[in-house]
């Protein structure tokens, strides 16, 4: 059999196991829940390991496989700090935020994030602020997904890129409508299988083909000697200068784990016990650094097929390193990669929509079953956005749209969210300007001055955090006087 | 040293602090409870009524 007819095969397969996972979780419904926990939280009742399978499979889309392989094989060893910072990114303010958030929300009564930093500090206008920011930036991720999973179907299938288009459409949106968080949780939870068997199995097989970690070094060598440097030069094109490496892991710390639809998870787990928030992590720890390790294939893949560009690096390995039906799978799980971050960011928008805007401004007497309807049909018409956007005129920088509609929301929502955590002296004044003031620095920072992409979200997470503490301390000194000259008049 | 046992040792050390902060979190023998909520809860309060006063 060919490997488009194979591909075709598991594809379809993959799809129907899938659309069945789906079906069955969503029958899973708690007693006594109301309808909006139930399609927002997954009624707090999805197993823990499940939760921490979607957690790090929606934090690692695509660029996991395809991207970051692909520039770790231009840039060398110093993109590899990616990797290093990105598990205790995902793993350590995880810990300190995981068990206050969900005990604070559960207070509460918050479902979303925009809800819970608005009910935290107790202002609506923060967060319609952060809803509107997600509905908008988040379109732009959606929208590279959304691409990126035609693009490897047509390659793979030879499905045309339109019918690709539609086919992710409709798979995507079904997923999400069908049950909520739960149903994305497990769907997430199926689809990380195939990804952690790709990860595993092509870096084992490509890097026996270069002889092991010292002929693969000894091979860059012979390429690019920079590649095998621990930093780059400062220089205005450097992905990971000394001040890429530092920006890189603020990025991964503050600004990606504050991405909603990772930090959701945290509202979503069973209890507040220490054990459940342990599993949770350590399953999360064991799976992110598999999973991530994966970047080391971008260099056994420069040194096998160094004319290959640089995004097609992976998928030609798979094609001519693994026997034709493991190619095929390989196939099946960079659209699951894809899948499960669209689908968690799809969910993110409906909710954001759905209840923050609708159910908690538009039409406050709106009952759970309403609000939950709004929110599928919010799903769906971003969905059929989605694909309209790439039916119409396909972006062509897929990778730029990426990053700002990420560093957008997480320095919009980074400043606040862990303030909310750490201090009880933050305001509502200074997260409102904060989360105003984070993206339009990392805009000017990273477009306007031109540092790169890592130490412009670290300036401009400083920045946010100069405004939320310097305005906090204006407002509380001021909020004291008021108090005194109350209690002496 | 070569520069792949660099960085794989880094990645080591990141995944064994975070593995260590994990254990620590887990086996402490602090309670979760909800003192420091109802804290943050009396202090939003003292500040509305301070907001309230003020009018």
């Amino acid at each position: 059999m060919s490997l488009q007819e194979l591909s075709m095969i598991f594809f379809f397969a993959f799809l129907i196991f899938l659309a069945i996972v789906a079906y069955l979780s969503s029958k899973q419904k708690v007693a006594g829940v109301s309808a909006d926990v139930e399609y927002y939280l997954g009624g707090h009742s999805t197993p823990t390991v499940v939760l921490a399978f979607s957690y790090v499979t929606s934090s690692i889309s695509a660029a996991c496989f395809m991207g970051d392989p692909g520039i770790m094989s231009t840039v060398g060893w110093p993109y590899y700090w990616v990797v290093i910072a990105i598990v205790p990114g995902l793993i350590i303010p995880a810990v300190l935020l995981m068990p206050k958030m969900r005990k604070q929300a559960e207070k509460l009564g918050s479902l979303t994030i925009p809800e819970y930093l608005g009910d935290r500090y107790n202002s609506p206008a923060l967060r319609l602020i952060i809803a509107g920011v997600i509905s908008v930036f988040y379109i732009f991720p959606l929208v590279a997904q959304f691409k990126g999973a035609a693009v490897l179907l047509e390659s793979f299938t030879g499905i045309s890129f339109n019918m690709g288009l539609a086919i992710m459409t409709v798979v995507i949106i079904f997923y999400v409508i069908v049950g909520g968080l739960r149903s994305v949780a497990w769907t997430d939870f199926v689809q990380g299988l195939p990804m952690l068997v790709i990860s595993i199995g092509l870096l084992l097989v490509s890097l026996n083909a270069v002889g092991g970690f010292s002929g693969l070094e000894e091979k860059l060598s012979q390429i690019d000697p920079n590649m095998l440097r621990v930093v780059q030069d400062e220089a205005p094109d450097a992905q990971m200068s000394l001040s890429g490496v530092l920006g890189n892991f603020v990025f991964w710390c503050v600004i990606f784990i504050s991405q909603p639809y990772l930090c959701s998870r945290f509202l979503a787990i069973p209890n507040v016990k220490r054990r459940t928030i342990g599993i949770f992590l350590i399953t999360s720890l064991i799976l992110s650094i598999i999973y991530n390790s994966f970047y080391i294939a971008g260099l056994t893949g420069r040194v096998l097929f160094p004319n290959v560009q640089a995004d097609y690096l992976t998928v030609t390995m798979a094609i001519n390193l693994l026997p034709t039906a493991v190619a095929a799978f390989m196939m099946v799980g960079i659209f699951a990669a894809m899948m499960s971050t669209a689908t968690s960011v799809l969910l993110v928008i409906g909710q954001a929509i759905g209840r923050d805007f609708y159910s908690k401004t538009i039409n406050k007497n709106a009952s759970p079953e309403k609000e939950v309807l709004v929110t599928r049909i919010v799903i769906v018409v971003v969905g059929l956005i989605c694909f309209a956007f790439n039916y119409v005129n396909p972006p062509e920088f897929l990778s730029v749209v990426l990053y700002l509609g990420l560093s957008g929301i997480g320095s919009c929502i980074g400043v606040p969210l862990f303030a909310a955590i750490i201090s009880k002296k933050s305001t509502k004044e200074g997260a409102i300007v904060s989360s105003i003031v984070g993206p339009i620095a990392y805009m000017i920072f990273n477009y306007g001055v031109g540092f790169n992409f890592w130490f412009a979200g670290l300036l401009a997470i400083v920045v946010a955090a100069a405004c939320m503490i310097g305005i906090s301390f204006i407002i509380n000194k001021k909020r004291k006087s008021i108090v005194v000259e109350t209690a002496e008049a | 040293m070569e520069t792949w046992q660099i960085m794989l040792g880094f990645q080591a050390l990141t995944a064994c602090i975070s593995l260590g902060v994990v254990l620590n979190f887990m086996f402490s023998k602090d309670t979760l409870d909800n003192e420091e909520l109802e804290k943050q809860e009396a202090d939003k309060l003292s500040v509305e009524t301070s907001q309230h006063l003020t009018y």
